[in-house]
């Protein structure tokens, strides 16, 4: 951040302001699940400790004449009872101009961002410094090997920049089948989560020599193709970058692996294709030249001197007749959450919801910590053939009790 | 792992509706004269009516008395060619709004943080008012020159008021 504390909006960040609206929010959550009723005093007393030390979420979104750019925000960030659905747009004028929400409901904490901000290892990070400070307000825990602050200029870097190159590598992607159905029309996403045995799943998935996000990459793939019929089906999966350039930003810095598969195939050949594309796709310098070309095209000059409203609406199309085309769903996995071993009785387990919107529909976010790998299906249609066929394929295979649960009410 | 009882309410696509409306209405007011109106006010009412809702203070205010010369440019427009609207209208409204600013800064020297942006819009719409003075379609020039004059004087007065900061949070709201 600048001496006036503003940051300009990073590569993947400037599209978000472009398009999001009510119907197509650009907001994700994670949350925790704690083994007692949250105390919402604590909480706020938690989050007032906490975001001071976090400037690149201390911030409100501002509109300039060629881009959007993220402001100092003052103001006090204000926790409040879950009463909307999951992944619901954030109006800046009812968050206090912040760009996410902090909220609380029985025994979860969730945290609601706007993907501009920031993308899920860093939500996760300031979580889990929330998480830290509630937890401190009422027991002593440590803070071993967590991250209380983000403040260093290595944390607020623009990832893209930093580590882009001259070398380009052109996307030629093919339309992808979407799984259809009838929409909600109401705003937020209904979601299904599945709680299981990180360990079963390891397990299984070594039978298959594979690992765990390939594995429920392909079931995923199966159930599409059993309800879907047809394809080709394209699966995105955010790559976290920061393992493979070595940087430590709390911004966003992920790229999009997209997964496609012509046509339904057994499971192992499933397994031996998604493997082959993730290991192609994951090179470094496959992943520099795709980010590169972007970080290129938003270079160009008379993409700068652009007038930004004219730049939403250019950018908001591309999205709708190009990038929304070329995927079927979107799966995350941001790994294994961990915490000190002090504050592990008080937690039961994490969640990271996606929002979903026409065409994806459906999407997937998966998180483990503690044993614990919770699957959460998030989806905007009213059919959940695909997700209920999905647990059906992991009851299947990995012979061990799934506990499903989700918001639908009765 | 309780979820909440939300009360849904299922929403509706009224911006699609609304825009639909806005065109049959232009393209009303097209045929039939009089029409422009109607066409003018209702762009005039939604307008305002998205502006109010997402906006407070002083960036609600510009926004409707943008919304208020647009309606009058295109109640203007109704015989397909522009007169009082760009040549009295368009001139008063800045130098109105230009005032307006100034005095706001000069009372609370704060607000510039919040309302910089506003102020570009208005050097913005000066430096166009000038185009079209040159392009003759705004025939008024002395009052196109005494608006550019109170601009600059703003300019000053606000630059100094402001101090160090203007010149940051112009560069942050033009960067590019």
């Amino acid at each position: 951040m600048t001496e006036n504390k503003w940051i300009k909006l990073d590569n993947a960040a400037k599209i978000y302001p472009a398009f999001a609206h009510k119907y197509d929010p650009a907001t994700f959550r994670v949350s925790v699940v704690m083994e007692h009723t949250i105390i919402p005093e604590c909480l706020q007393r938690a989050l007032d400790a906490t975001l001071p030390h976090f400037p690149s979420m201390a911030v409100t979104l501002r509109r300039g004449l060629f881009w959007a750019y993220l402001d100092e925000n003052p103001k006090q960030c204000i926790i409040s009872e879950e009463k909307k659905m999951p992944c619901t747009y954030i109006n800046l004028s009812r968050s206090n101009g912040y760009l996410f929400n902090v909220y609380y409901y029985d025994k979860r904490i969730s945290l609601e961002c706007f993907h501009a901000l920031t993308d899920g290892y860093g939500a996760f990070e300031f979580l889990k410094a929330l998480l830290y400070h509630y937890l401190n307000d009422f027991v002593d825990v440590s803070s071993d090997h967590l991250r209380l602050m983000g403040n260093t200029e290595e944390n607020l870097r623009d990832g893209y920049k930093h580590f882009s190159n001259d070398t380009k590598h052109k996307l030629k992607n093919k339309r992808a089948k979407h799984i259809t159905g009838t929409h909600i029309h109401t705003e937020g996403v209904l979601v299904n989560h599945a709680l299981l045995s990180a360990s079963t799943l390891k397990r299984t998935s070594k039978t298959f020599n594979t690992t765990i996000t390939i594995l429920l990459t392909a079931l995923y793939i199966q159930s599409i193709f059993a309800i879907r019929k047809s394809g080709p089906i394209s699966i995105a999966v955010p790559v976290n970058l920061r393992k493979i350039f070595k940087t430590d930003t709390l911004r966003n810095f992920v790229y999009v692996m997209n997964i496609v598969i012509e046509q339904n195939l057994s499971l192992n050949e499933l397994i031996s294709i998604i493997d082959k594309q993730f290991k192609e796709q994951i090179k470094p310098d496959n992943l520099q030249a795709k980010f590169s070309q972007n970080v290129s095209f938003e270079e160009l000059f008379f993409m700068r001197v652009m007038p930004n409203i004219l730049k939403s609406f250019l950018l908001k199309q591309a999205r709708t007749f190009k990038m929304k085309s070329i995927t079927t769903s979107v799966l995350t996995n941001p790994g294994i959450i961990t915490l000190p071993e002090s504050m592990m009785p008080y937690v039961k387990h994490f969640e990271m919801l996606l929002y979903a919107s026409k065409p994806h529909n459906v999407n997937m976010g998966i998180v483990t910590y503690n044993n614990q790998l919770v699957i959460s299906l998030s989806r905007c249609i009213e059919e959940r053939d695909v997700i209920d066929y999905f647990f059906k394929l992991l009851k299947d295979i990995t012979h061990d009790e799934i506990f499903i649960y989700s918001n639908e009410g009765d | 792992m309780n979820y909440p009882k939300y009360k849904n309410r299922r929403t509706r696509y009224f911006s699609r509706m609304l825009l639909g409306f806005v065109i049959i209405n232009y393209l009303l007011s097209l045929i039939i004269p009089w029409y422009t109106y109607v066409h003018g006010s209702v762009l005039f009412l939604i307008m305002s009516y998205r502006i109010l809702k997402s906006y407070r203070g002083f960036k609600a205010f510009s926004g409707v008395m943008f919304s208020i010369l647009l309606m009058l440019i295109v109640f203007d427009f109704k015989d397909f060619e522009f007169t009082w609207s760009l040549d009295y209208v368009f001139p008063g409204m800045l130098i109105f709004m230009s005032v307006i600013f100034l005095f706001m800064i000069l009372a609370k020297k704060s607000s510039w943080r919040k309302h910089h942006d506003i102020h570009v819009y208005l050097l913005l719409l000066n430096l166009l008012m000038i185009i079209l003075m040159f392009m003759n379609i705004i025939t008024t020039n002395v009052i196109v020159i005494i608006t550019y004059a109170i601009l600059v004087a703003s300019v000053i007065i606000i630059r100094l008021k402001v101090g160090r900061k203007y010149k940051e949070d112009i560069d942050k709201f033009t960067h590019y």
